[in-house]
């Protein structure tokens, strides 16, 4: 039987920069013109099937970009196993934030995160001020997965998602049996393995390998 | 959503199902289609040939009405097509009391802010809760019953009813009742009269006749229906209870009792004094029930007029004495659902459980933990059996028996045996003072009143303030002291009453007292008089009620869409914050997606709280059901959409001394976000902001002294003075001293009698912004008075008291003015300061009261002691065993006679 695995990805970036439109075009492939900032954090999911069966199901918080909820985001990227790191091509600023992000990751987020740096608005390319190259670069420095979007368009949206649940099983540790992803339980550092849970007799009240 | 879904087509028998076949096949399907896929059809299963006809016959005429009727509204199907209700919301029996008397909020499963929220057990409280409380409004039609119960508790120490016991069962003195006996032939109102509207001759022996017009039946809404009940509203004037629930203790001490039956001699015996001391309304009463177990009888009384209104009458006995089983302690507990009579609108109107528990804990002053365990002991041992045959479920099974706790009111009346943890000495010091509220210097050290506030024990349990000196242990002859206490044994709060109720009954307890004036026992009974209303609910109404609104509501979780909900704003601004003043802002919220939604706030971090001690939220969980108001619009058949549901959250801001002290130590501008969580849904931030007024109360002294100046204008803690030029007391303590020194050293009562809230939060104002006080009105003491509170309060505010907890066990034996004097090296100095300058304006006004009337400077200086006595040495009901309250009286005494 197919591997199925369970992360949690958590979206950070400036405000404005497109992370709510780029989950809503991920999860639901639509996009709206108007959209407002978003006052919180919103809880979705969605579902990848890779090469080989293998379904990856995100747990996404997208979270408020503005600079007064910045205290917040720790609550929302503890136990992430993937970030997304959402800059604008138009805006310069917008990437020394998504600088400012990763610093942060990287020094209190989990050591094994996988972080994916995110150029988004490639539409506005007649507009560009961040260039692929330093963007590219940057992101190779750190050791980071980059790639541009347009949640607009949809262009490279997919892509993203499905590169990092590629590298996510590779890097995680061997999946465990852990509690139901709503049932309140801490997430799981590392994948869950829906098959192997519901395979286990007595389902949720499986011990803990770890 | 399946209401959403109209079933376009209904096919009531399938080809499988043909009648022809049923003689064969014990099984068919039943499919509805609303007209979209994904519905599967019902496979009912049945070896009862006979009845499966009349359920095809049922469907195939529920068809015919579907097709013909309402060809758009196939809202009688959801019972069929939907989830079944809740057993819960649909059980004659009510929630444990224990849970639901706890805030909603406290139900829901922990969560916090980027944690997964068990979302889908949460909105199943939130929505129970929800169809609950929305069902009963629904099908409230203002109609109220009123019910008086009078409950009293007696350890009668194995003795005989030896006297009248009029005032303990009826409510009135000895006195007075032979007043009122007197008054019959002369012009007042003679006392039958009162009684009720119904001569005595026309007491019907058939009590279900009258009960209608004796459950006092209160109707707001319309006239006609106020006139057939306003025939009983003469008997809302009479303060009679309808209820009399009694409950005896050590009945009978003989060891025979123990062992086997002594028969019901005792209880007859009691059973006639207590009809004897209802004197001459006794006949208007009979026994409705009793409950013995040894010396432990529960006894209920009622009006026979409503006798009828009490069915499915059960009783229960645990022991908890010897070896945990018999029954020298335990308890014994009457079980009784009342149901008010039918009206108009209320044909059948829902029953109220009642519960009473009568129990005798273990004895002893050190038994305390023995009595918390025997207190959960009993709560799980007295269970009612339900197992009459008619209750089989269809499994055949026994529904299990139900709890006390499962019932809407439940009235616990205890010989308790809690204890005062002081010593003897101070015990009966206090009690025979008239300095200050003994009784309530008391009661800090009450065993039940702690165990209560430690979570112990009766967590929850409202108990009346008390207001009566100790029921526990008086006795005849030389060994007592001047009250009639025994000298042997440490007065006690023994005999108590406590209760425990739904948030749907209204209660209110009208009285809560001893009765001294009885002595045949070496205690003195107690008694609490209830007033119950109640609500009348048409029961069946109620149900279908229960069952639409939950109907309408019941798979929000399965729906694709994500709940939406829209706020006013994103931030809520308090202004300006300030100590012990409540301000308040609300803030709108409006459900602007297509489905219910259920939210509540979460705390940012699973270690925090949900929002700063400074400030409430009410309220903490809502439901919102927009799609329910489409689902009644569709019923009804109307065109017309609901506005969507908004409500308002309300935010207050009270600072008080315990979030002073930390709001001081931090910035002017206060910041908080709030996380309101919608199940399944977004968290909406709520940046709540304020700006803190800085206060000198909930300070410690240290700082006080080292401020430049007043405390308003300090910019922050930098600005403090270095310690070394810190001044020797703080401005704000030696500033209302000497203003009294100057203004008030002749005012009456100074420190003793209260003062205008309004003006002591002027006179703080003025403390923290350096104001000058207002100008003193000639022979108006107002100012004074508030003045010398202010200080009180100020003092009672500090982290720390000025003299340390510490050195309190040493202070209370201090038997000499120079010992106490020597205390002083101890202290800090400016604690040191403070004291002096204290207790030197303290003594002085207790001096200048009565010069050369040295017995009333002494009861002077004794009544300001008793006052500061617990702000300068704070009563620490936490240490064990306590510190003498009389020990650090004296110890002030010291500086201030």
């Amino acid at each position: 039987m197919s591997k199925q695995f369970q992360f949690k990805l958590v979206l950070l970036g400036e405000s404005a920069v497109g992370k709510s439109s780029l989950v809503l075009r991920f999860v639901k492939d639509q996009f709206d013109d108007y959209r407002e900032s978003t006052i919180g954090a919103a809880f979705l999911t969605q579902t990848v099937t890779l090469e080989d069966q293998t379904t990856v199901k995100f747990e996404i918080w997208d979270t408020a970009g503005q600079e007064r909820y910045k205290s917040l985001a720790p609550m929302y990227y503890r136990n992430a196993n993937c970030a997304v790191v959402v800059y604008d091509i138009t805006q310069t600023t917008s990437l020394e934030k998504a600088r400012t992000w990763i610093r942060e990751l990287q020094r209190q987020a989990d050591p094994s995160i996988v972080i994916a740096l995110c150029g988004n608005k490639s539409d506005l390319s007649a507009r560009r001020q961040v260039t692929q190259e330093e963007a590219k670069k940057y992101a190779e420095e750190e050791g980071l997965m980059w790639g541009e979007t347009s949640a607009k368009s949809g262009e490279g949206v997919s892509d993203i998602f499905t590169a990092i649940a590629k590298k996510l099983p590779q890097t995680a540790a061997p999946p465990k049996a852990g509690g139901a992803a709503r049932s309140g339980a801490a997430a799981s550092r590392a994948g869950v393995d829906l098959n192997k849970q519901s395979n286990a007799l007595g389902g949720q009240n499986e011990p803990c390998n770890c | 959503m399946a209401q959403t879904q109209r079933p376009q087509q209904l096919e009531g028998l399938q080809p499988d199902t043909n009648p022809a076949l049923i003689r064969f096949q014990t099984e068919f399907t039943l499919t509805i289609r609303p007209g979209q896929d994904g519905v599967r059809p019902l496979t009912l299963l049945t070896q009862d040939i006979q009845r499966l006809q009349i359920v095809l016959a049922k469907c195939k005429r529920l068809k015919e009405m579907a097709d013909v009727d309402v060809p758009k509204s196939y809202a009688w199907l959801a019972p069929y097509t939907s989830k079944h209700t809740p057993i819960s919301l649909l059980s004659s029996s009510p929630p444990d009391l224990r849970i639901i008397t706890r805030p909603l909020h406290t139900r829901l499963s922990l969560s916090s802010a980027g944690m997964p929220v068990d979302d889908l057990t949460n909105i199943e409280v939130i929505r129970n809760d929800w169809v609950q409380n929305k069902a009963r409004q629904d099908v409230q039609v203002g109609e109220n019953v009123t019910i008086r119960i009078r409950v009293g508790t007696f350890n009668v120490n194995g003795k005989m009813p030896s006297q009248d016991l009029a005032s303990w069962v009826a409510g009135r003195s000895e006195k007075s009742h032979e007043n009122r006996e007197l008054q019959d032939d002369g012009k007042s109102i003679p006392a039958l009269k009162r009684l009720s509207h119904l001569p005595l001759g026309e007491i019907s022996p058939d009590s279900a006749s009258a009960s209608r017009g004796s459950l006092k039946s209160e109707t707001q809404s319309i006239n006609t229906q106020a006139t057939t009940l306003s025939s009983s509203s003469t008997l809302v004037a009479d303060d009679d209870p309808d209820v009399l629930v009694l409950g005896f203790q050590e009945l009978d001490l003989s060891t025979e009792a123990l062992l086997y039956s002594t028969g019901t001699t005792r209880e007859d015996a009691w059973c006639m004094a207590v009809f004897a001391g209802l004197g001459e309304k006794g006949v208007w009463y009979e026994k409705l029930v009793s409950k013995q177990l040894v010396g432990m009888l529960l006894l209920v009384i009622v009006k026979k007029s409503i006798t009828a209104c009490f069915r499915d009458i059960k009783m229960t006995a645990a022991g908890a004495g010897i070896m945990g089983l018999m029954g020298n302690k335990g308890g014994t507990a009457i079980r009784l659902t009342l149901t008010p009579p039918g009206t108009p609108n209320s044909p059948n109107p829902s029953p109220t459980v009642l519960t009473f528990v009568n129990t005798h804990l273990a004895a002893f002053d050190e038994m305390a933990d023995k009595r918390n365990a025997d207190f959960h002991d009993l709560g799980t041992k007295l269970k009612f059996n339900t197992g009459s045959t008619y209750d089989v479920d269809g499994n055949g099974n026994f529904p299990s028996p139900l709890s006390i706790y499962e019932s809407d009111v439940l009235i616990w009346m205890v010989h308790l045996n809690y204890r005062v943890d002081l010593q003897d000495a101070d015990v009966r010091g206090l009690l025979v003072s008239d300095i200050g509220d003994n009784v309530q210097t008391l009661l800090k050290y009450d065993q039940l009143k702690n165990a209560q506030r430690d979570h112990r024990a009766f967590d929850n349990f409202v108990e009346h303030p008390i207001s009566h000196i100790p029921t526990y242990r008086f006795s005849a002859g030389v060994l007592t002291d001047d009250m009639g206490f025994d000298r042997k044994r440490k007065p006690a709060w023994t005999d108590r009453i406590l209760h425990l109720s739904a948030p749907s009954i209204g209660i209110q307890q009208l009285s809560y007292t001893s009765h001294p004036e009885i002595t045949m026992s070496d205690h003195r009974p107690v008694s609490a008089e209830f007033s119950l209303q109640l609500g009348i609910i048409d029961a069946p109404n109620y149900y279908s009620v229960v069952h639409k609104l939950y109907h309408g509501v019941s798979d929000f979780e399965e729906s694709a869409e994500p709940p939406k909900v829209k706020l006013d704003n994103d931030t809520v601004i308090f202004g300006k914050i300030s100590y012990r003043q409540r301000v308040s802002q609300s803030l709108g919220i409006q459900n602007q997606g297509n489905v219910p939604c259920a939210f509540h706030f979460i705390p940012q971090d699973s270690e925090m709280s949900i929002h700063p001690e400074w400030m409430c939220i009410t309220p903490m969980t809502v439901c919102f059901t927009f799609h329910l108001s489409c689902y009644y619009v569709a019923e009804l058949g109307q065109g017309l959409l609901l506005p969507k549901e908004k409500t308002v959250i309300n935010f207050t801001a009270h600072v008080d001394n315990n979030s002073a002290a930390k709001l001081n130590l931090v910035s002017r501008h206060i910041q908080y976000t709030l996380i309101l969580h919608t199940a399944l849904g977004q968290d909406y931030f709520i940046t709540v902001t304020g700006e803190y007024q800085h206060t000198c109360f909930a300070n410690s002294l240290s700082l006080l002294t080292r401020l430049p100046g007043p405390i308003r204008d300090l910019e922050n803690l930098e600005a403090l003075l270095p310690e070394r030029l810190a001044i020797n007391a703080p401005r704000e303590i030696m500033r209302l001293v000497n203003w009294m020194m100057a203004n008030a050293i002749n005012v009456d009562g100074l420190f003793v009698s209260s003062a205008e809230e309004q003006l002591i939060s002027i006179v703080r104002e003025c403390l923290d912004t350096g104001a000058d006080f207002p100008k003193v009105m000639k022979d108006d003491p107002r100012l004074a008075l508030a003045v010398a509170q202010t200080l009180l309060q100020l003092l009672d505010s500090l982290p720390e008291p000025v003299i340390p907890v510490s050195l309190y066990a040493r202070c209370a034996q201090v038997t000499s003015r120079d010992e106490a004097f020597e205390f002083l090296d101890e202290l800090p100095s400016e604690a040191v300061n403070v004291w002096i300058s204290i207790t030197a304006f303290v003594h002085f006004i207790g001096q200048q009261a009565s010069v050369g009337d040295s017995e009333a400077s002494q009861g002077k200086a004794e009544r300001l002691a008793a006052i500061f006595a617990p702000v300068f040495l704070r009563d620490d009901t936490s240490s064990y065993p306590p510190i003498s309250p009389i020990g650090k009286r004296n110890f002030l005494l010291h500086f201030i006679s």
